[in-house]
């Protein structure tokens, strides 16, 4: 046993040995840059915790926090229920197999699109101007419609949905796994019960895929809190920080405003709030281990 | 009465479950559709529950047809091999599910469960999980399930086949009485002949989609209509051995003739038939004299402490012979080693099969 023992270890060490370098030695750099006033002439001059007193202080950190956490409410709300949504139809109702994963490609799509060119589209669906494939598309129909800017009006629908589509492709594969791992006889059961297909969904299908949906809530809530980069190329936080959430305003401050220092300490803090949410995912999932035992 | 007509299912590809499948079942009846797997015992089951729809034919409940009626209409409680309970709710609630589905009030449909509950003896488990339970337990939730509702007919699809060999007796029990009691009408879906014969008033045997016989257990077990219903019921399974008919009344085995001790409904002379014999219809003697020319050479011999079970061939066939002298024990071990002969006598009840066909020729 020792000698296998070993070998896992050995096999084991190149990957540790890569996520020190690439990860976690930048995560530690982050947070001794966090203590500094590190700015576009590269000098290292440690000022305690200013960078963080900075980030209270800062007017717009309630309108920043705001923004992050309704995005991701809201987001994420949708999200899960599309995807079961999605997943009950597609395992549950339809089926038929074909129909199910031609369906599911479908939805991959916007997953597999690389976000730059995604990005492009909404930009070129959404265009203020006349040649704007909505405005064009509306115009269709109403001759006298006046073309709107979208993204200038509705910013923050707008990087909902367009994250909210790119989404939905893994929750929903997920999910709809999981239905199908739900023992057939369960449903015959329910149905000779005479239970009615809502009451399947509600008393059969989501209980029995609960953990799924609590890994893909705690899996899209990291996701959003840490990925901007639709946000980024669709609104880049405007107009005017409407659509500016946490972590893209650690990118901003660092990297447009050189404020390295200031960029970090902001990262530090969302590293935080996402270590403490895995943190209370692991205790969660330990608790449910041994409350089944 | 249930009544099934013509039932004819397909499924994709092609596949014929069922073809010109007809049964009548009186009411409180227990049933059993025995067969292997793939004989179309379980596709019958899910048409009669409307969890599946038929590609032809009608079933009717009382004269009334429920071909396309949904399982809520149907007044059935099913229980399934794998018991099927709704693991996330409590025993209680997975007892009291089919009467919050008719909205009965809360008080009342409790009431009903802790009563069916404690007929079938689990009234102290009624606040666990499913998960916290045996195999035996969670069997019996699942037919306190079936049938809280009362039901008019209750459907059983292996119910047993996942529990062991205590277990399967225990439970057999349990829902031979419970049918008694209620007076519902039963179906039981098995490929265990003996649970079959312990259980039912009439058994229905299956093979290819087509009923082969349907009678009481005791008429299947004596009387079988050809040589798959011979083969399927009873053990040890009955001895087969390959016969000529030389005349009306004469079939030569082994190269003996012998005289046929059965009457036969139809001229066989000439023909290759299967005589099919009991282990406990045949016996043996150990010197060979004119009344016992036929010998069987000794293989193997079991003590199965009520009797001993003798394995021999005879030609290419294998028997099994049920022998009731236990002091012969240590010299039929003898003979097994040597492999030494006895010789038979083949009693005065058995079948004759007419090959190729398998049809029973014997008149009962």
């Amino acid at each position: 046993m020792q000698g296998k023992n070993l070998q896992g270890y050995v096999f084991l060490s190149p990957f540790l040995i890569l996520i020190s370098i690439f990860y976690i030695a930048p995560a530690i750099l982050t947070i001794v840059m966090s203590f500094s006033n590190l700015d576009g002439s590269f000098i290292w001059e440690f000022v305690g915790f200013e960078n963080y007193g900075k980030i209270f202080k800062d007017p717009n950190t309630f309108l920043i926090l705001r923004n992050t956490v309704l995005y991701i409410v809201v987001s994420m709300c949708i999200i899960v229920v599309l995807d079961l949504f999605i997943a009950t139809l597609t395992t549950y109702f339809i089926r038929s197999d074909g129909w199910a994963s031609f369906f599911k490609s479908i939805i991959m799509i916007p997953l597999i699109t690389p976000s730059v060119v995604y990005s492009v589209l909404w930009i070129w669906y959404l265009d203020a101007s006349d040649s704007g494939f909505i405005n064009n598309f509306i115009r269709l129909f109403k001759n006298d419609f006046i073309s709107v800017n979208w993204i200038a009006k509705y910013p923050f629908q707008v990087i909902i949905l367009a994250q909210v589509v790119v989404s939905l492709a893994y929750g929903a594969i997920i999910f709809s796994s999981a239905i199908r791992s739900i023992p057939e006889n369960q449903f015959k059961a329910a149905h000779v019960d005479g239970a009615s297909e809502w009451e399947i969904v509600k008393t059969i299908i989501i209980p029995n895929i609960q953990p799924h949906i609590k890994f893909i809530i705690m899996w899209e809530t990291l996701g959003l809190m840490t990925n901007y980069l639709n946000i980024l190329l669709i609104t880049n936080g405007g107009p005017l920080n409407r659509t500016e959430v946490w972590a893209l305003s650690a990118y901003h401050k660092a990297f447009i405003d050189q404020q390295y220092g200031y960029g970090a300490a902001i990262s530090v803090l969302l590293i935080l709030v996402v270590f403490m949410i895995m943190l209370l995912w692991m205790f969660a999932s330990k608790t449910r281990v041994e409350s089944e035992e | 009465m249930i009544e099934i007509n013509n039932l004819k299912k397909v499924f994709d590809h092609n596949v014929v479950a069922l073809e010109k499948f007809n049964l009548r079942i009186e009411d409180g009846q227990f049933i059993a559709l025995l067969g292997p797997s793939g004989c179309g015992k379980s596709t019958t089951l899910n048409c009669l529950a409307g969890l599946l729809d038929p590609t032809e034919g009608t079933i009717l409940f009382d004269g009334k047809d429920v071909t396309k009626a949904v399982p809520k209409d149907r007044n059935i409680g099913m229980v399934f091999q794998s018991y099927a309970l709704y693991p996330h709710l409590s025993v209680l609630d997975n007892i009291a599910f089919p009467l919050k589905q008719k909205g009965v009030s809360k008080e009342e449909r409790y009431g009903k469960a802790r009563e069916v509950a404690n007929k079938l003896q689990i009234a102290h488990l009624l606040d666990r999980k499913p998960a916290q339970l045996s195999g035996g337990q969670q069997q019996r939730v699942a037919l306190c399930r079936a049938i809280v509702k009362e039901p008019k007919i209750l459907l059983l699809d292996e119910p047993m086949s996942n529990l062991d060999a205590r277990l399967k007796i225990e439970i057999r029990e349990v829902i031979k009485s419970i049918q008694q009691e209620l007076g519902v009408t039963a179906i039981l879906v098995t490929h265990d002949q003996e649970e079959a014969m312990a259980l039912a008033d009439k058994i229905a045997i299956l093979d290819g989609g087509e009923i082969q016989q349907y009678n009481t257990p005791d008429m299947l077990y004596e009387c079988p209509n050809n040589l798959f219903v011979a083969n399927f019921m009873g053990n040890p399974p009955m001895n087969f051995l390959h016969a000529t008919m030389l005349d009306a009344t004469h079939f030569s085995l082994g190269g003996v003739p012998l005289r046929c001790a059965m009457k036969l409904d139809t001229e066989l002379a000439g023909k290759q038939v299967k005589l099919g014999i009991r282990a406990h219809h045949m016996s043996f003697v150990f010197e060979q004299d004119e009344d016992h020319p036929l010998s069987m050479q000794v293989r193997l011999v079991e003590n199965l402490g009520k009797e001993l079970l003798v394995y021999g061939t005879v030609g290419n066939d294998g028997l099994r012979i049920s022998y009731h002298d236990k002091s012969r024990y240590e010299q039929l071990k003898a003979l097994a080693k040597h492999k030494g002969y006895v010789y038979l006598c083949l009693g005065t009840s058995y079948n004759v099969f007419e090959m190729p066909g398998g049809r029973n020729c014997v008149l009962f």
